[in-house]
Order: C-alpha cells, then structure tokens, then sequence
C-alpha cells in the first residue's frame, strides 16, 4: 500500500486538533480524511467508509474514545485505532491496549508520531 | 516568571502605575530573546533542535533547558550560560520602562536592589523553586485550604501560559468567595481521587487573544474555531496536571468534555480561587474550585 493510498479518520471533539492533525496528513501524502467531534459519529463513519486507520481522542461528548474503539473492533477486529489523549498516563494507555488500540500517543500529536504509526501499519 | 514578581513589586510599591506596566510588557513581546533564540544566536542549537525542543514541551512540563539537555542539543554547561544571557533579557521590562520614560535608570537600580534584598531573588535556573514559593505568597495560596493543589495547578497553569502565549502579563487581581463573571470561557471537570471545576476566559479581547496565541494564528472573533482553541489550551494544561498527578502521586484523574460558556458567572468560595491577568492583547482570567 503507498501513503496515498491511506484513509484516515480523525475522531476529535476540539476543531482545532482535527485542522492541525489533517494538516499534518496533508503535508505527508495523506488526503483521504474523514473527521467526526464526538464518539458516536466516530463509530458511524467507521461503518461507512471503513478508513485504514483511526486517530481517536479519549475524552469525548456523547462517547467517550474509548467506549467508540470498542464498538469499532466489535463490528471490524482488523480495525486500526490509534488512541490519543493529552492525559498520557500509564492508566490510559493499558486500557486503550486492552481494548485492542493499535497505538496510544499523548497529544498533541507530531508528524513524527503519526510516520511511526504508519510505517508500523505498513510493515503488519 | 521574574518579570511577573517583579512587576508586581513595582506596581506594589506605586514605582509605576498599571497602566505603565502594561504598557512596558507590550514593548517586552517586541524584544525579549527566547531560550530557543539566544541558544541558536550562541549557535549551539540549530533552529531545527529548538522546533524539537518547543513540540515537546506540549507533551511534558518540563524547561526548555532541561529538554535540550536530555536530548543532546546542550550540555549542563551550555545551558547555565545560554540562562546567564536570558537573565540580562529579563532587565528588559526595566528597560522597556526606563525607554517610555515612566521610570529613571536609578529608580530602576535603586528598585532591583531593593526587590533583590527583600525576597533574595535573582533571575536564573536555581531561582526557579524560590520564585514559584514567591508567587505563591503574592498570589495568597499559601494561606488557603488546599494550598498544595492550589499550587501545583496555578503554578502549572503559569508555566503554561508563558510556554504557549508568551509572558507579557501582570497579575491583576486573586479573588475567593465572589462570584467571578467571563465574557467568555471554556470550562472543564478534573474528575477521579481529586475533584475540580476549571475555567479559563475572560473578556472578548482577551478570549481571542489566548485563541489566536495558542493556534499561532490571525483570530479576530469567537466563532467555534476560536472556543476550540482556548478549550483544547485547558485541555493541555489538565492533561498534564494529571499526567504529574499519575507519575508523582500515583493519583489518577479523569477529564470531562470541555464546554465553551458565554457569559459566565462562576461562584467561588472561600476554598476556591480566581486570577485574572492583563495580557497585552487583554484580560484573562483563570479560575479553580476543587470539591
């Protein structure tokens, strides 16, 4: 699969991580981005149009990251959901590995952190 | 942080008036040297390094000369001397001063000595801890109940707004057992061992300002994406109050959803508090009620 080829959806309450994060996909190739503020448009556009991979906030109105990413791996165990969160602690972390996250980064979220993630789901 | 405590000296003592202050950290944004740009003036670090250096800080709460060093770009040396030159930037709120004519270069000598032997601070890495004890004091915290959360969140809250929107502010007024009123504000819950209600806002000037810093962009209103940006700015600062709380105390904390509010009235009571601060771009205010 080449970098353009990725679709990505971005689950994030705050306008200002969805513009910052789809800039930052734009600049490396990535332009197939589909957006959702809270947790339940998350699961539904995961339905929908089935991205490569999610970028998922934890903290969200109607539901929360968490609670989505697990309705995400129900309806599809391949999904790819890297979970992000300003609270970066190891509490957070365990459970969103638990629930089956592909990744969990503190926000917000550098270029660096999101050409790991890909390269990583490249080399699966 | 010495700008601030010394500021608020020289308004304490009627050297200088509000309005002069003000006036003088405006001038201050135009000409204070960063960490970052006097280490690439010293040509230590590459402009490259400092870019790494600054993204971490939104992750971690730690200085920049403690960052560099544990990456490499600097060595404990290096970063003692790069703070010495950042420490004659700090005079430049006395020179500001002493250029707009509000002050004379002997009151602004007889002042800094002065200041200097009544709290013993001098502007550097290892005054660090005494200034933060010393802003508790001028703040009050020391004397409220809860004082330890009080101020670990406010001095943490401090330090974030300096990283992120700069340190051209004064401190305008501590208030407890009144009810606070915001323009605007986006507020917040810290839920879990420790429970608090955090809001940050102020007047429309002001709301935009901390929008426009934070995103490092042109804002001029406060539509959504102007409430999102001050929202995610208190989302930040919770986050790594509880990511300290986590790694420090083994305390676990949660957050609630942000939500924007116009027209705010917050009550405070007496185990509360409310600052405001008077940015150049205008009035903020940060208030904290733990449960």
């Amino acid at each position: 699969m080449k970098i353009t080829e990725i679709s990505v959806l971005l689950c994030d309450d705050s306008q200002l991580v969805r513009k910052k994060l789809s800039e930052t996909l734009g600049r490396i190739g990535i332009t197939a981005i589909y957006q959702a503020e809270d947790g339940e448009q998350a699961v539904e556009m995961y339905k929908e149009n089935k991205p490569t991979l999610v970028f998922m906030d934890i903290v969200m109105p109607k539901k929360t990251g968490i609670d989505a990413l697990r309705e995400i791996k129900e309806f599809d165990p391949s999904a790819k959901v890297v979970m992000a969160s300003t609270v970066g602690t190891q509490k957070n972390l365990i459970n969103a590995i638990k629930e089956g996250a592909f990744e969990f980064l503190q926000k917000p979220v550098k270029e660096d952190d999101i050409l790991k993630v890909i390269n990583l789901m490249l080399k699966e | 942080m010495y700008t601030q405590l010394f500021g608020h000296y020289l308004l304490n003592n009627k050297i200088i008036d509000a309005d002069e202050l003000s006036a003088a950290l405006t001038a201050m944004t135009r000409i204070k040297p960063k960490l970052g740009a006097i280490a690439i003036d010293a040509g230590y670090m590459t402009a490259a390094q400092v870019d790494e250096v600054h993204e971490a800080q939104h992750t971690v709460d730690k200085r920049f000369g403690d960052l560099a060093v544990e990456k490499g770009f600097l060595t404990e040396d290096q970063t003692f001397e790069l703070l010495a030159r950042q420490k004659n930037s700090n005079l430049v709120l006395g020179q500001a001063l002493i250029d707009f004519g509000f002050i004379t270069n002997q009151q602004f000598e007889n002042a800094l000595s002065d200041y200097k032997r009544r709290t013993s601070l001098i502007d550097g890495k290892d005054d660090e801890e005494r200034m933060e004890k010393e802003m508790i004091q001028v703040l009050g915290i020391d004397n409220m109940p809860d004082s330890d959360f009080y101020a670990e969140y406010i001095l943490l809250f401090i330090r974030n707004l300096i990283r992120f929107l700069g340190d051209d502010f004064s401190f305008a007024g501590v208030s407890r057992n009144v009810t606070v009123s915001m323009n605007y504000a986006s507020c917040q819950e810290l839920t879990g061992e420790i429970s608090a209600k955090v809001a940050l806002g102020g007047t429309e000037r002001g709301f935009i300002g901390i929008a426009a810093r934070y995103a490092g962009e042109n804002l001029v209103e406060t539509d959504g994406y102007t409430k999102a940006c001050v929202g995610e700015l208190l989302n930040l600062q919770n986050g790594l109050f509880a990511v300290n709380a986590s790694n420090d105390k083994g305390i676990e904390l949660e957050l609630t959803p942000q939500t924007s509010e116009e027209k705010l009235m917050m009550n405070i009571p007496e185990n509360g508090i409310a600052v405001t601060l008077s940015f150049s771009f205008g009035e903020i205010k940060i208030a904290v009620v733990k449960q």
